[in-house]
């Protein structure tokens, strides 16, 4: 059990390719951190430098006291779980998960020990005579995820392990690996592109763009107050609808591309009247208004029935101005029915609008 | 393509029969005439069907050989062939793993220059090299006394320290002569290397996290996962290594480093006398046992080492 400490750590690689720009974290002890963000963000970058895997060309890693920088990857204490699994195609499950005790002379009572532990925490007991092949997805997982645990390590390493299952499965997995987590108390480091998989797991979360953290923080931080319109966009599903406003002469409301007007939230920071910015709502903040003449002008194009909730997608000309209507996304509650062609007047809830800077992305 | 038509049958198992009779009748012949007395064989028929001689043949070649040939029975040149087909089998694998090990998995200056020599020499096989590789066995420093005659120093032996060390180590009839020249092998190292880049990168990192080192990693996971690659390989070299023909003709001149296949020959060329066919017969019967007994021993293995894709 450890903290793990990141400082300014950056990655070129030799081609000149700057895959990591500076970042900083701290995880504590115990901890469950989800990297999270697009392809090519960096964030696999980023754990296979603290499993060592890749070479650190700037700043620090620090697991528990040491700093690891130079150090080889099974002198780290840390445990990875890979995409694919990894395991080692001719060797028994009970192979698999002692291979890395046994490299270490774990005398063989002990070895014994820890993995039918392992094996028991993990349902695995009836299957430790197994050849990897001959195991489901579900529990190769399980086999991959035993031979993190028995090592005891300071850290796991998640490498988007679930991308290889089916959707159920996923699900049921992305519990179970919470679960362990907690019962272990494991400090884990876990990398997926998922933005479900991160809000559900993670402790806290890091999106990552462009090799750069963008915002740190607990999935519910940044799902209610994304730093940038990328955390906005990407954090939560559907997609957090975004549009241009100007503010107007009272900085207490706020003028639509197509006219209509929308209230600032009353508690909201001070903003220039006339200033030019992007407001971001959430599909369920937006709602059906009596009000026709303020409220923006929304045509259903498509009906999606959820069960719980119903989302309709549809055109409003406030999104990309006069003329042509921009896609924007409606979460309702419950069951509803309307046709595509629907036009419906819309408000947004003003506690839950999001002032970014046109320029910068940033929120105001 | 499922088709029944009759005539259609007919004609691809005609065909078949064709082809298996193509193959099978000159073993059909080798075997009948080694069971024939030999002025039984330079009759005109040649006989078709078994003779009662097969024990007297077999047994003379095994226990004394051909008289006016070497005198020797066919058990040392077998043993001969033994060695040096299971040497330059085993030789050749181990060279190439180790080489497609280096190249695959270690970084180093003129990594890809060293396998492109590799690959280059793909296209030069024993025949063509034959003559200067015959010189360098004839005399193992013959590339350093050839340099050194280039610098200006002639001469066999060179003076270090005040001793005089003798350039000249002869290979010429002896197990390492017939073998060494026959190990490298480009084709087995570029064999393992494609089969090592289909290693996914995962289970090195894997390994690597499990702290295994690059000679456990190669024993514990890449050894195990080529086994039947190495297998297939085997019974490959095996059969090349046995066949050799050439090779063993030119560097060796003593009779107890003759190989079999050489031995055959001699008993087929010799002067003033008809040869005994009879024996060559059974000697060629005698011949082809070991590779046949490796190929149907390995056959299982040697299929899926070559079909197979599944890692």
């Amino acid at each position: 059990m450890a903290n793990l400490q990141i400082s300014g750590v950056e990655k070129v690689y030799p081609n000149g390719f700057k895959a990591i720009h500076g970042i900083d974290l701290k995880v504590e002890d115990g901890e469950f951190i989800v990297l999270v963000g697009p392809s090519g963000c960096g964030k696999s970058t980023l754990l296979r430098m603290i499993a060592g895997l890749e070479t650190v060309t700037g700043g620090t890693i620090q697991i528990g006291d040491r700093v690891v920088n130079d150090l080889e990857p099974a002198d780290r204490d840390i445990a990875m779980v890979f995409q694919n699994y990894a395991l080692y195609p001719h060797m028994s499950v009970y192979q698999n998960m002692s291979y890395g005790l046994r490299n270490r002379g774990f005398p063989k009572a002990a070895i014994e020990e820890r993995v039918q532990k392992a094996a028991g925490i993990l349902q695995l007991d009836g299957l430790l005579d197994r050849r990897p092949r001959q195991l489901s997805g579900g529990q190769r997982q399980r086999v991959a995820m035993g031979r993190a645990i028995v090592r005891e390590p300071a850290a796991f390493l998640f490498d988007e392990p679930l991308s290889n299952l089916d959707a159920k499965l996923r699900v049921q997995m992305r519990v179970e690996i919470k679960q362990l987590q907690r019962r272990l108390g494991t400090t884990s480091v876990y990398v997926t592109h998922d933005q479900i998989e991160a809000m559900t797991m993670a402790d806290r979360l890091v999106v990552m763009n462009a090799g750069v953290a963008e915002q740190i923080g607990t999935p519910i931080d940044l799902y209610e107050n994304p730093s940038s319109v990328f955390v906005g966009g990407f954090i939560g599903s559907p997609a957090m609808n975004f549009m241009p406003a100007q503010v107007e002469a009272d900085g207490r409301h706020l003028t639509l591309a197509d006219g209509s007007r929308l209230v600032l939230p009353a508690d909201g920071a001070a903003v220039e009247a006339g200033r030019s910015v992007t407001i971001g709502v959430r599909p369920e903040h937006l709602m059906p208004s009596s009000d026709t003449d303020s409220a923006l002008k929304f045509e259903i194009v498509l009906v999606e029935h959820l069960g719980a909730d119903t989302l309709l997608y549809g055109l409003a000309s406030a999104v990309k101005g006069a003329g042509e209507g921009g896609l924007l996304t409606v979460r309702m509650s419950g069951h509803h029915v309307m046709p595509a062609g629907t036009v419906i007047p819309l408000v947004a809830d003003p506690s839950h609008l999001h002032l970014f800077d046109v320029a910068t992305g940033r929120r105001i | 393509m499922v088709e029944n038509r009759p005539w259609l049958t007919v004609f691809s198992h005609l065909v078949l029969i064709l082809g298996i009779g193509v193959v099978v009748l000159p073993l059909w012949v080798t075997l009948v005439s080694s069971t024939h007395a030999g002025e039984d064989l330079l009759r005109s028929p040649i006989p078709m069907w078994f003779g009662n001689q097969m024990f007297e043949n077999y047994s003379q070649m095994l226990s004394s050989g051909m008289k006016h040939v070497s005198g020797q029975p066919l058990t040392g040149m077998m043993l001969n062939s033994l060695i040096m087909a299971l040497s330059i089998a085993i030789g050749k694998i181990a060279i190439s793993l180790i080489a497609a090990f280096a190249i695959c998995y270690f970084r180093f200056p003129f990594r890809m220059t060293c396998f492109w020599m590799i690959f280059i020499t793909l296209m030069l096989p024993v025949e063509v090299r034959i003559l200067p590789t015959y010189e360098v066995i004839a005399n193992v420093f013959t590339p350093l006394t050839k340099l050194l005659a280039l610098l200006g120093y002639e001469g066999t032996d060179v003076v270090i320290a005040g001793f005089s060390i003798d350039l000249d180590v002869s290979m010429l009839d002896s197990y390492a002569g017939l073998t060494l020249p026959l190990i490298a092998s480009a084709t087995a190292t570029f064999l393992f290397r494609q089969f090592f880049l289909t290693v996914p990168d995962e289970l090195t990192e894997a390994a690597r996290i499990d702290g295994a080192g690059p000679m456990k990693f190669f024993r514990d996971i890449l050894l195990p996962l080529s086994r039947t690659n190495i297998a297939a390989l085997f019974v490959i070299l095996f059969i090349y290594g046995w066949n050799q023909y050439l090779w063993p003709l030119l560097v060796t001149t003593d009779p107890s480093y003759a190989t079999i296949v050489m031995g055959i020959q001699r008993m087929v060329n010799v002067a003033d006398i008809e040869p005994q066919w009879n024996l060559v017969m059974a000697a060629s019967m005698l011949a082809m046992l070991p590779p046949v007994a490796i190929v149907i021993g390995m056959q299982r293995l040697f299929v899926k080492g070559l079909v197979e894709t599944e890692k």
